[in-house]
């Protein structure tokens, strides 16, 4: 796979949030989708979030791509600090830095262009900013589609047509790459496709990944996994393992397993023996 | 951006369309007014003839100008009329008396000189005269006098052989026949000069007839010094390329500038600038007509438009956000959307230009007066500017809501709705409507928003239904649904769901309600034209006749139909004065079976009926008889002149008694009436003293033709203050035969002279043949008139009392212009011909007090089918009458057909289609900019067990539930709007107040029919597109990405 060398090799974004709430403002009543929400992404990784539905992991991903402002917290993609960007500086920062992948992968795409034109069609306010871009066919080259760049949209087959829209989010070279469930409704088959290509891009572009999914073997293919639970990180994974993340306030979301056993309003004891930490419940076994 | 056109075609198809059809309004209608101008300045120039519009300079002889010419009345004529008008066209003529044959008496001719005549004439003999007293004749009367080419006729020159100027000239003109002529049809040569058609006709000189003799054609020449009284004609005929619709006023100012003529003996007429009034009041009405009705089909384009658009842009949510989302501003998706519909609809444009100049092109070409040019004028470019705007504007309206949504508002499949209350628009709409609704009532509201108050009207409607749509669907949907009923509650939910539909529910009643107020509009005004036309006209068939004596036409009429239920005889009575009351006779019992009854009003035409009483007529020289008098009564100052009361008015009292004493107490006079009309009155006893006597009558009647028995009248002397008695007549006799008048029942009832007096006259019948007269008279004449004719005549009076008199009693001319007191048995607002200035009388009441017709009268025959125009003139004719003129109720009509007014309501029945098809369109953009959403929704539902055809019989009733309550709300939006409105619209080119009266009551018939028409044609619309929707319910829609 070959890189064009007139564009410049950008290094991945890094991504960090602060206490970040988001409150969706509904008829009569507030909902808070993310709960005071502590995630650092370092550039260049390849982090999927996991969760229950209504977790708030699309609220997180559309709030990294700025497409809707914090009601509390703060939110950074690289330098750019997004709670405090104008209208217009988002723009810039969604026409340069940053490619979404809407789920659906028909969403994503301009039904009446082809692949090429989607890529060319995403790619001109880059252009209008002063970004230099690949061109479309070695975006669309970089995610296994150059033998579809000029067919009608509506003949291509769902796998095809996610990676269509993974191009398309590719097509300004962003530094970060957010993907809404990008694999859902693929078979296996397109699934390990658009996760090749995902990696791919990762590696040759070094552009940060942060994708929304559901399914347990996409997340197994991720180096590291956050999981998110009632709005808050609720957990991590990295390489298999799970672990518990130590919020900014001392508190330490448990997983779902242990919950089940310690029901809201448990009393525990914390107790360290030499690296071991252990927590007994109140009236549990003795040391 | 064509791609994006390219993939919904159909939408695309549909917007451009609409656009198209947008800019056929805009376009049309400057194209349709200016075309419609130009038709009636061409019919009223072009097609008039050239007399009518050309400049005419008349001048005759006199002392100070004995030698005018013609050619020397051309200095008359100022320079800058002569711009506008050609060459002209001089005559000179005069009046003689030929003898055409030998013991025949002279019989008038015409003699006439215009240069160049012979060459608008056929010689059938002989050679065109070239020398002074040279003539040619008609080569008719050539034939019937048998005259010859050579012949001499020696004629007095008329005015010298009067001996009223110089007695040295030769009074006699000796005219030499050269040759015999027939006339070219050539009315821009001849103008209103007609040389023959006298021919064999008797003409009426004096009390005798002549034969008529056509006219004789000269060479100026002739005409020399000697004939005094002959009259020059320059006849200048307008230019008629020259007068165009931009420089009407221009001509106007032109042909009405002073005259500045040296010759005062001159005069210039010209009927232009009434004829450019005429047309310019004309294009006053179109000015009204045309934009009141196009405002509304523009304010219905516009508002479907943005409808339309708001359609086609909550399609176009996702493009938008996939642009925001890919780094565009709001402005910058905005614009992608703008630049694709805008370009859409703008393609729609040439298209629109293209229809609007093919229809302009239709009417011009196959309604519209002959000599139209096409034009392309600049208000037309206006308003495709107008149109273009208008289209953009409506994408730019509809665009910007989406401009201010969220990116995560945008990637919602539904928008966010705002839900309940009433909008700005709303609000505005409903606070217009109802501040319009109040000034048309009130007949406050002008301008711009008095025309669009039909539509905003409608536009309130539409969209208040539309609002409580949403909750009585909801309702529905919830009560059908808790009773089972799923395909119902579909449908309610449906139309509680989807914002399309109610916008159909506002876009339907605008349409509808257009439709129906356009249809009304020219219903209403066929109405008018009708009523107007019949009043103008009075019978579909109107033969002017040369007949003077109603009697004579009526036997004529006889002959041919003895029940008059074909024609009748109508005479009418002009006075003078322009806005006196004229009187119109008829016979009542033909009438109402021939007339018409203009505006529907009801004559009480009973009230006219003849009294059955037998006229008395006094054919003989002598009337005798006895009578006897009992009298008692005083005398002091004289009051003047006696009045008579108690008479029918015109009578003349006669000469009272020279005044002094010894005069007689009373004199007892006849009164008749003679066969020219004249009310007479003559002595029939003399008494010579007060208290009891009798004596003998002998008393000359002195009606040599006859006369009709009118009544008895008792003048007291001039200084008479009283008297009281009785007088008794009895065996009245006419040359020895009995006069049967002495019956109670066949007298008039007494009438005062005013009321308050103490006079009286009353007869009473003591034994046959014998009249007792009780009178008391404070000095005035009594009478009593004879009942074959009413004392008061009744009448149909419409318009005002004529001065002078009240309804009970006024004056009007009779048929000989002699006045007859009458009184107002009706007072309907119009009656046929004399409109509101007029009284309809029974024409045998007027035959009965006698006369002939006045010169100020007409007598015309009424005909109920135009087809039997002949037979009528062939009946006439056998009775010596000839027909002067026609009219007939058909071009009556046709003349307001295609007035100003009238080719300007025809715009209605343009509005009324293209709300239609406008509705009609919208309806079928809704369908096609939503069907991929209704089908995925209905197809999830079909997923989940309802069937198929539940779910496509849900859209359909979906669809014309829509249709229908949108047709409802529109219909009895229209129907206001018809009621409040139609006051608007000019229904007439005469400014002045329309006789009859304005009857702008809505139609029942077409508001019912236009609404019904509407909501069958949109329903059926409707169903089409709901079906073609239903078969799009597939359930691999659910999972359709594309």
């Amino acid at each position: 796979m070959s890189v064009d060398l007139a564009v410049p090799v950008t290094t991945g974004l890094g991504v960090r949030t602060r206490g970040l709430v988001h409150i969706y403002r509904a008829e009569g009543h507030d909902v808070a989708a993310l709960s005071g929400v502590d995630l650092t992404v370092a550039p260049g990784e390849i982090v999927g979030l996991l969760g229950p539905s209504g977790a708030g992991k699309s609220t997180l991903l559309t709030l990294f791509g700025g497409l809707m402002r914090p009601s509390a917290g703060r939110v950074t993609v690289g330098d750019h600090e997004l709670s405090t960007m104008t209208e217009a500086e988002l723009d810039r920062f969604r026409a340069a830095d940053v490619g979404l992948i809407l789920q659906g992968a028909a969403r994503n795409l301009l039904p009446y262009l082809t692949a090429r034109q989607n890529v060319e069609f995403a790619q001109r306010s880059a252009r209008k900013a002063g970004r230099s871009v690949p061109g479309p066919g070695e975006v669309l080259e970089l995610v296994g589609l150059s033998d579809s760049v000029s067919a009608p949209l509506d003949s291509l087959p769902p796998g095809k047509l996610q990676l269509a829209a993974l191009a398309v989010a590719l097509a300004s070279r962003p530094g970060l790459l957010l993907g809404d469930e990008p694999t859902s409704q693929l078979h296996h088959t397109s699934r390990d496709v658009v996760l090749d290509a995902l990696h791919r891009v990762n590696e040759e572009w070094g552009t940060t990944i942060v994708v929304v999914t559901h399914d347990p073997e996409v997340a197994a293919r991720l180096p590291r996994t956050v999981t998110i639970r009632d709005g808050r990180v609720g957990g991590e994974g990295r390489q298999g393992e799970e672990y518990a993340v130590v919020s900014a306030d001392g508190s330490l979301p448990l997983p779902a397993v242990v919950v089940e056993d310690l029901p809201p309003g448990s009393l525990v004891r914390v107790h360290r023996v030499d690296d071991v930490w252990t927590i007994i419940p109140q009236g549990g076994g003795q040391e | 951006m064509w791609a994006a056109i390219r993939y919904r075609r159909a939408q695309a198809l549909v917007l451009v369309l609409l656009s198209a059809l947008i800019a056929t309004c805009a376009v049309f209608a400057p194209l349709y007014e200016r075309a419609l101008e130009q038709s009636l300045l061409r019919s009223a120039v072009d097609e008039a003839p050239v007399a009518d519009t050309a400049l005419i300079v008349r001048g005759g002889r006199s002392e100070a100008d004995p030698e005018m010419t013609p050619g020397s009345l051309k200095g008359s004529v100022p320079g800058g009329l002569l711009r506008i008008y050609g060459p002209p066209i001089e005559e000179m003529t005069d009046q003689i008396n030929v003898v055409p044959r030998d013991g025949l008496k002279p019989s008038p001719v015409r003699l006439v000189a215009r240069p160049d005549a012979c060459e608008h004439l056929t010689l059938t003999t002989g050679t065109c005269p070239r020398d002074a007293g040279q003539v040619l004749v008609a080569a008719k009367d050539m034939a019937a006098w048998k005259w010859k080419v050579g012949q001499k006729f020696e004629v007095g020159i008329p005015g010298i052989s009067e001996g009223k100027f110089d007695a040295s000239m030769n009074p006699f003109q000796v005219l030499t026949v050269t040759g015999a002529y027939t006339v070219n049809p050539d009315p821009d040569y001849w103008l209103r000069t007609q040389l023959d058609g006298k021919s064999g006709i008797p003409i009426t000189v004096g009390l005798e007839q002549v034969p008529g003799v056509d006219d004789f054609v000269t060479p100026v020449d002739t005409f020399d010094v000697r004939w005094v009284q002959a009259a020059s004609r320059l006849t200048y005929p307008l230019r008629t390329d020259l007068i165009s619709v931009d420089n009407l006023d221009d001509m106007a100012a032109i042909a009405q500038s002073p005259p500045g003529y040296s010759q005062p003996s001159a005069v210039i007429e010209s009927q232009l600038p009434r004829t450019i009034a005429a047309v310019k009041g004309g294009q006053d009405k179109l000015r009204v007509i045309v934009p009141l009705l196009m405002a509304q089909l523009a304010l219905l384009a516009a508002a479907i438009l943005i409808l339309v658009a708001q359609a086609a842009v909550e399609q176009r949510r996702p493009e938008s956000a996939l642009a925001r989302l890919r780094g565009r501003s709001r402005e910058g998706a905005g614009r992608l959307v703008m630049g694709e519909l805008g370009l859409t609809v703008l393609l729609g444009l040439p298209l629109g230009v293209a229809l609007a100049i093919g229809l302009s092109e239709v009417v011009r070409r196959s309604l519209l007066a002959g000599g139209v040019p096409f034009e392309f004028p600049w208000l037309a470019v206006v308003g495709l500017v107008v149109a273009a705007l208008v289209c953009l504007l409506a994408i730019g309206v509809a665009v910007r809501p989406l401009q201010r949504q969220s990116i995560s508002a945008l990637l919602r499949r539904v928008a966010p709705q705002r839900r309940g209350g009433l909008g700005v628009v709303d609000i505005l709409a409903v606070a217009l409507a109802i501040f319009g609704l109040i000034g048309l009532a009130t007949g406050t509201l002008k301008g711009p928003l008095a025309l669009l108050t039909p539509t905003l009207i409608a536009l309130a409607g539409g969209l208040l239904a539309s609002r409580v749509a949403v909750p009585v669907a909801r309702a529905v949907g919830r009560t059908q649904l808790g009773r089972g009923k799923v395909g119902p509650a579909l449908t309610a939910y449906g139309l509680e769901r989807r914002p399309a539909l109610r916008k159909v529910v506002t876009v339907v009643s605008i349409a509808v309600a257009l439709t129906v107020f356009a249809t009304n509009a020219l219903v209403v005004a066929n109405r008018n034209w009708e009523a107007r036309a019949q009043l103008e006209v009075g019978a579909p068939l109107v033969l002017d006749t040369d007949g003077t004596n109603p009697k004579v036409l009526t036997q004529a009429l006889r002959a041919y139909d003895p029940d008059g239920a074909k024609a009748t005889p109508v005479a009418v009575i002009r006075q003078a004065a322009a806005d006196s009351t004229s009187t119109m006779a008829v016979i009542r019992t033909q009438f109402e079976k021939v007339a018409y009854t203009p505006g529907g009003q009801e004559l009480r035409l009973d009230s006219l009926q003849v009294p059955d009483v037998r006229t008395v007529n006094l054919q003989g020289t002598t009337l005798t008889g006895r009578i006897a008098w009992n009298l008692a009564g005083g005398q002091g100052a004289g009051d003047g002149p006696a009045q008579v009361p108690g008479l029918p008015p015109g009578s003349s009292p006669g000469t009272p008694p020279a005044a002094g004493a010894g005069a007689a107490p009373i004199r007892v006079r006849i009164s008749v009436t003679s066969p020219k009309g004249e009310r007479l009155t003559r002595d029939l006893f003399t008494v010579p003293d007060l208290g009891t006597g009798s004596a003998k009558i002998n008393a000359k009647v002195l009606c040599p033709d006859g006369c009709r028995f009118d009544g008895l009248l008792f003048t007291p002397d001039q200084f008479t203050t009283k008297l009281s008695g009785s007088v008794t007549i009895s065996g009245l006799a006419l040359d020895g035969q009995r006069l049967d008048v002495a019956d109670v029942n066949r007298w008039n009832p007494f009438v005062p002279v005013a009321s308050g007096t103490t006079d009286s006259l009353k007869l009473t019948v003591p034994k046959a043949d014998t009249m007792q007269f009780d009178l008391v008279s404070s000095g005035v004449t009594v009478g009593l008139s004879y009942a074959d004719v009413p004392a008061v005549v009744p009448g149909l009076l419409a318009g005002r009392v004529p001065a002078g008199g009240t309804a009970e009693s006024f004056q009007v001319a009779g048929l000989n212009g002699v006045p007859i007191q009458v009184r107002a048995a009706q007072r309907p607002d119009a009656l046929p011909v004399v409109g509101d200035r007029g009284v309809m009388v029974d024409m045998g009441t007027l035959e009965r007090l006698g006369g002939t017709l006045s010169t100020s009268g007409k007598l015309s025959v009424w005909v109920k089918d135009p087809a039997r125009a002949g037979e009528v003139r062939a009946a006439l004719a056998k009775g010596g009458i000839s027909v002067v003129d026609t009219r007939t109720y058909a071009e009556a009509k046709d003349r307001l057909d295609t007035s100003g007014s009238g080719w300007g309501m025809r715009l209605a029945a343009f509005t009324g289609v293209m709300a239609l098809l406008l509705a009609a369109l919208v309806v079928v953009v809704m369908t096609v900019t939503g069907w991929r959403t209704v089908a995925r929704d209905l197809a999830a539902l079909h997923m989940a067990g309802v069937g198929l055809g539940t779910l496509r019989r849900a859209i359909i009733r979906e669809q014309v539930i829509v249709v229908v309550v949108g047709a409802v709300v529109g219909a009895v939006c229209g129907a206001v709007a018809a009621q409040v409105a139609m006051p608007l619209l000019p229904l007439f080119d005469d400014p002045a107040t329309p006789v009859p009266a304005l009857q702008i009551q809505p139609s029942i018939l077409a508001v019912v029919g236009a609404a019904l028409a509407s909501v069958v044609v949109l329903v059926a619309v409707a169903v089409l597109c709901a079906m073609a929707s239903g078969r799009r319910i597939a359930l691999r829609r659910v999972r359709e990405a594309l």
